[in-house]
Order: structure tokens, then C-alpha cells, then sequence
């Protein structure tokens, strides 16, 4: 009996063995090499294709994907969530090697971490000749790691100034402010007329929306993240400038309203649509999300006496095709689908953001729209990109929790952002 | 006949717990990175860096201040309404329904709602506190670092409370009710009947409370996830948050696997000394 059952034991151990050296050596591939097989080869029509994309994203594919079933045959599913829960759903989709995913939407500072990473497929092989000069270049050139591009950009983003016109008007005020100065003095004044509880709100909870609004203050205050040699420079000059302009602009009690902390880009709309705030900096899909309230217009972000006239930061959405994708051809077929349908399904009318194909920029249809388009294309002119390294992601953690640190106080800014150099620094994100 | 009978068993085990423990085991000795092809062993590198990272043990602290604060307020509240509830009165039974309606209501949910309520502009609870008259101000439940962490065991609680009372609950119809009688014939007052009667014939029911909720609590994620993300300034980025951030937001894989072993030690701890607890009290 005994025997018996050191028998079976052993026999077990051989089992768990084999599976085991089975199981590290597939998944040690999925992490380190996920497949990577080329474009060209023909592949049998897919039942279906798998998307994961963000839910401000998801009205606009989702009258692609009807579309293109009805064209093509091929059903397209979607995997959607929240723009902050976005990057993680990807990662651990396509990080586990998940074959069911064909495309996904690649924010414009992730396309270096998942070509890295080789998440995403290299489109070179795809894409036609020409298609390039069809692209706005801001869009296109964020995309393009080595020479190689790896998602094709359906759509352009930029930070704008949102006032309430009928507020100013009320005040005695015809044009928006030209500089921060100007509009903190603005605020000050509506205040003092009961007009305003505080001068604009942002969505500065820690995430990336935040980084977002400090790499376009930074651009404001003549600063910059890294010097020519690539070494970070942020604790100083402009960008130490720009932090202690946002921890001031929060600790005025007229300036900020406190509870930018606690908001995001999406939560952000909902504090500013309760009224109150003549100003709120928010990406042009808010346009959208504000279209029923006429007194919201758009402005030039306000620059900095001296150093800038406007600033703004690049964003955007992209789509790329899973290395693991086994309908690599299919997907890009349904990249090069929205190309072909711009004129019909226009992404501005699903989501709000700017056009990314040079003909569609002062398609008349949209200008109407959009009265505003012209002066959101001429914002791009002061866009700046975030940093486009492949650490990223690390990169930004450490900034939001550097920024939020001197926001609450628990740091001054020099402090803050001489940890933050540090930290970087001793971890060799570049 | 005995061993082939659990086969199956002993495999799914196997294929489910173990070998994804060993196999995590090994990835955290190595350098395990997304963003690095190369992998390359490390021996205990991973263990000591984390070890040696002021943010790991501020998460750790955090997590146990959650831990504490809320099995502490938690106990005291679930025990307080699960008494109420054992007094026979008029609508019992309709309170009773009542007070198990947070638990239907899923963790995600329940952390949207409370990140609407929190909201300083439009929140409901300033709202409330600002037209009694309590305070002049909005207060910033989400903006300060120790303030959020509290609102978040707050949301939790408030989810949380109904396990507590039913627990009770059942506890407390157990004891019999001569005891209390015997004990009021011997002049015993309310607390005195309490503190003697009561609380010591509840203590298995509370053990199992602690411990099934310590562990809920060090794992808590989900609520952090929704209500602040972990900040502001990592204000509420507990271990659980803190773990899944290395892992996914940086992809790195074999750091990641060693925080999970850490923290799963500290767990394994904290369950002995409560499997000790539990045991002299069978004995008893």
C-alpha cells in the first residue's frame, strides 16, 4: 500500500514535471518574442475581428465595424473601457499573448513601450505609398519608432481653453485672456462680482491628464523635460517655473477650484458644466460633450509674458495591430477601411477630436460643425509632445506622484521635482 | 484506488495554484521586463530593491493603517446595528432588508457612487454639510492624501457593514437568552451583561470576521481603482495597488513577483497568529 502510493507520487511528479517545462518554455515565448510572423501572407477570411479600444472611442469604431460587416462580411467585436483603465486592459491582453485580440488603440506615448515591448505590429508591410503625405505630420511622426511605422492615427488631440462666453460678457470682458496673468486676473474680477466661485478648473487627479497639463505649462514657461543630450532637466528653469505656477494657481483661493484634484478629463466636464467656472482646460472631445450648452467656446491656451504666446500637448488615437493577431492582414484591411471611409464616417462627429487626414481639415461639412476647426489647427502650431520613450508609463507615475506631492503640499516644488530627477535618473528611464 | 479517485483534483491544484506560485517564484528571482527581451537571472536583486524602495513600505503602512482602521470602525458599527437588529421592534424585519442592501451592490458601483458623493463641487455629502450649515467651505474629501485614504475605508465601510451585522447577528441569536435573565436576577446591568455575556459567546463569530476581512482588506483594489487611483501624491496606493502598478504600468514582471511574494508573506504571518487565536479557543 504504501509502495502504491509512493509509486503513484512519483508518477504524479513525472506528470507535473513534463507539464511544467511544457507550460515555461510557451510562456517564455509570449513574453519574450510575441510572435512576430509578417505581413503579406494570405490568411482565410476571419469570422470576426477583436478590438479594444476606449470608451470615447467606441461610438466612432462602432459605426466603422457596422460598416465593414455589412462590406465585408467579417463581424468586428469590441472590447471597450475607460480611457484610464485603457493601457492596463491592453498590457494584460496582449502581455498573456491573447490571439483573440486583433487591434487595439494606442495613445500617442504608448507607441514606444509596445513596439518595444512588441505587443504591436510593425506596419511598414501595409502601408501604401502616399499614405503618409495624406497625414497630418504631427500625427503621423508620433507614430513612427526607427524609421518603422506601428499605428496608423485615426485621430488628433490637443489641450484647448474652454470659456463661458456669457460669464466673461457679463463681466465686461469681450475676448478670452491672452496670458496666465490675465486670466487669473479675469477670475479675480468675476469673483469680486459674484459672477464666478473660482477662475478655471483642470482635472488634476493623479493620472495622466495631469501630466498632460504640466508638459504644456512647461512648453508655456519656456522649460523642457530633457536638455539636447537626452538628461533630464525638468527640476529647473521653465518646468520647476510651471509647477510652481500650478501649486500657486491652487493655493490663490480665486484662482484653480480645489477640486481639480480629485477630477479627471472626463469628471473634470461634469464640474465645469455645473457652472460657476468661466474656464476649463480640457482635450477638444469635450466639445463634443459640451455642444448643448451655446455660452462654451474655444480658446488659444493663454501663454506667458515673455516666454510663449500659447502652448498646447499632442494626443491622440492610433490603431494598432497585435503581434499575436492571427488575422494580421484582415485587421489592417480594417485600419485601411476607416482611411477609406473618412469623407463618410468622420471620426470629429463620434468623438470630437481633430482630423487627422490633411482633406478633411477644411472639409466644409465639418467647418460647420465645427466652427471652431480652424483655430484648433492653428493651436497645433505650440503643441509639444510628451516624452516618447519606451519607459513612459514609469515615467509618468513618477512625475504624477511628484507633481500631486507638491499640489497637496507635502513637498515644495523644487523637492518634489529634484526626487523626481532622482528617481529617473537612478532608474535610467530614458 | 484512493490516489487516482483525487487525481483530477491534485492536477487542477496543481495546474491552478502551485505551479503558477513556483513559476512566479522564479520569475521574481530573475529580470523579467516586457520592455527587455533579455531576461537574466538575478538572484535576490528584485527582493532587495523593493526591499530598499521607501514606496514599498509607505504602501505596506498604508495597507495596515486600512486594515486596522477599518476591522476597528467596522467591528464597532456591525456590532452596534447587529444589537439594535436583535431587539424586537416594530419593522424589524423590513430594517433588517434593509441593511443588507449595500451588499448587493457590486464594488464598482459602489465606488463610482461614493466618488460622486465625495465630489467636492457637486457631491452630495458637501452639499448636505454646507446648506445644515456645518461648514462654510467645501471641504476636498479626495484631494488631500490622509483625508482620501479615510474616505476610501469610508466607501468601504459602507459597503462592507452588512457581513458584519448578519454575522452578528446570527452570533448573537445563538446565545441563549436565560443567561441574560440569570444574570439580570444576579444584578448585573446592561454593560456589565455585555462585556460578560455577549462579547465573550461572540468571540468565534468576530475571529472569523477578522479573519476572512484582514485579508479582504490587504487586498484591497478595486475601490482604490475607481475612487482615487492611488492618489493624490500616492495618498491611497496600497500594497495590492502598489503591486499591480509595478506589474502592469512598468510590465515589469519579475518585480512585480516579488512584491506578490511579500506581500503573501506578510499575509501568511498575520494568518498564523490568527490560526493560533482560533485554535486556543476550540481547545477552551
Amino acid at each position: 500500500m504504501k509502495w502504491n502510493a509512493k509509486k503513484t507520487l512519483a508518477i504524479l511528479l513525472t506528470v507535473m514535471m513534463i507539464v511544467v517545462a511544457g507550460c515555461s518554455s510557451g510562456g517564455g515565448n509570449n513574453l519574450s518574442q510575441a510572435g512576430n510572423t509578417g505581413a503579406g501572407q494570405e490568411t482565410a477570411k476571419p469570422e470576426k475581428l477583436t478590438m479594444i479600444v476606449d470608451t470615447t472611442f467606441a461610438p466612432f469604431i462602432e459605426r466603422i465595424g457596422a460598416a465593414f460587416e455589412q462590406e465585408h462580411g467579417v463581424k468586428v467585436e469590441f472590447i471597450t473601457t475607460d480611457y484610464n483603465s485603457l493601457h492596463d486592459k491592453v498590457v494584460t491582453s496582449l502581455a498573456g499573448g491573447n490571439a483573440n485580440v486583433d487591434i487595439v488603440l494606442v495613445d500617442t506615448v504608448w507607441t514606444a513601450e509596445f513596439a518595444t515591448a512588441g505587443f504591436i505590429e510593425p506596419l511598414n508591410s501595409y502601408v501604401e505609398e502616399g499614405l503618409k503625405d495624406q497625414i497630418v505630420p504631427i500625427s503621423y511622426d508620433q507614430r513612427v519608432i526607427d524609421d518603422n511605422l506601428y499605428a496608423l492615427p485615426v485621430s488628433n488631440e490637443g489641450k484647448f481653453l474652454y470659456y463661458n462666453e456669457k460669464m466673461l460678457k457679463d463681466g465686461g470682458y469681450d475676448a478670452p485672456p491672452q496670458t496666465w496673468d490675465e486670466l487669473n486676473a479675469i477670475a479675480k474680477d468675476l469673483k469680486a462680482q459674484g459672477i464666478a466661485k473660482y477662475g478655471i478648473v483642470w482635472g488634476w487627479t493623479q493620472a495622466e491628464g495631469l501630466i498632460c497639463d504640466y508638459t504644456l505649462l512647461v512648453e508655456s514657461f519656456g522649460g523642457q523635460f530633457q536638455d539636447e543630450e537626452g538628461n533630464w532637466v525638468f527640476n529647473e528653469g521653465g518646468a520647476l517655473e510651471a509647477l510652481e505656477f500650478m501649486v500657486n494657481s491652487l493655493n490663490d483661493k480665486d484662482f484653480t477650484d480645489p477640486s481639480s484634484l480629485s477630477l479627471n478629463d472626463g469628471t473634470v466636464l461634469n464640474a465645469y458644466a455645473a457652472g460657476g467656472i468661466p474656464f476649463m482646460m480640457n482635450w477638444s472631445f469635450a466639445v463634443n460633450a459640451l455642444k448643448d450648452n451655446p455660452d462654451i467656446k474655444l480658446a488659444f491656451i493663454p501663454g506667458v509674458e515673455g516666454k510663449s504666446e500659447s502652448a498646447t500637448v499632442t494626443g491622440g488615437g492610433a490603431l494598432g495591430i497585435a503581434a499575436t493577431s492571427k488575422n494580421k492582414d484582415w485587421a489592417w484591411n480594417l485600419i485601411d477601411f476607416i482611411n477609406e471611409k473618412r469623407s463618410e464616417i468622420i471620426v470629429n462627429d463620434y468623438i470630437g477630436s481633430l482630423p487627422v487626414w490633411k482633406d478633411l481639415v477644411d472639409n466644409e461639412e465639418l467647418l460647420a460643425k465645427y466652427p471652431d476647426l480652424g483655430m484648433m489647427t492653428e493651436q497645433f502650431d505650440y503643441a509639444v509632445n510628451r516624452p516618447n520613450i519606451a519607459g513612459y508609463s514609469e515615467w509618468s507615475h513618477i512625475m504624477q506622484f511628484a507633481v500631486t506631492s507638491a499640489l497637496v503640499g507635502e513637498k515644495t516644488p523644487k523637492q518634489a521635482l529634484d526626487d523626481a530627477k532622482q528617481e529617473i535618473d537612478s532608474k535610467e528611464i530614458k | 484506488m484512493a490516489w487516482v479517485l483525487v487525481l483530477p483534483s491534485i492536477l487542477l491544484i496543481f495546474g491552478l495554484t502551485i505551479y503558477p506560485v513556483l513559476y512566479s517564484f522564479w520569475l521574481s528571482l530573475n529580470n523579467v521586463s516586457l520592455l527587455n527581451p533579455v531576461r537574466s537571472f538575478a538572484g535576490l536583486n528584485n527582493y532587495i530593491e523593493i526591499l530598499s524602495s521607501q514606496a514599498f513600505w509607505a504602501a505596506l503602512g498604508r495597507t495596515f493603517y486600512f486594515v486596522l482602521i477599518s476591522l476597528s470602525v467596522q467591528t464597532v458599527a456591525g456590532l452596534t446595528f447587529a444589537l439594535v437588529l436583535n431587539q424586537p421592534f416594530y419593522g424589524r424585519g423590513f430594517v433588517r432588508a434593509l441593511i443588507l442592501l449595500p451588499w448587493a451592490i457590486p464594488n464598482i458601483v459602489n465606488g463610482v457612487m461614493w466618488e460622486w458623493i465625495l465630489n467636492s463641487s457637486y457631491g452630495a455629502l458637501n452639499g448636505i454639510l454646507l446648506q445644515i450649515g456645518i461648514i462654510s467651505e467645501p471641504i476636498q474629501w479626495l484631494s488631500k492624501p490622509w483625508l482620501a485614504l479615510n474616505m476610501v475605508i469610508l466607501a468601504d465601510t459602507w459597503k462592507v457593514i452588512p457581513l458584519y451585522v448578519i454575522m452578528f447577528l446570527a452570533g448573537l441569536q445563538t446565545i441563549p437568552k436565560d443567561l441574560y435573565e440569570a444574570a439580570r436576577i444576579d444584578g448585573s446591568g446592561v454593560w456589565r451583561s455585555f462585556f460578560s455575556i455577549t462579547l465573550p459567546l461572540l468571540k468565534p463569530i468576530l475571529l472569523v470576521i477578522l479573519v476572512l476581512r484582514t485579508m479582504q482588506c490587504f487586498g484591497v483594489f478595486d475601490i482604490v481603482y475607481i475612487m482615487t487611483k492611488g492618489g493624490p501624491a500616492d495618498g491611497t496606493m496600497v500594497i495590492s495597488f502598489f503591486t499591480y502598478f509595478q506589474t502592469f504600468g512598468k510590465l515589469n514582471f519579475g518585480m512585480g513577483s516579488a512584491i506578490s511574494f511579500l506581500v503573501a508573506f506578510v499575509v501568511l504571518s498575520i494568518s498564523l497568529v490568527y490560526m493560533r487565536l482560533l485554535k486556543t479557543d476550540e481547545a477552551d
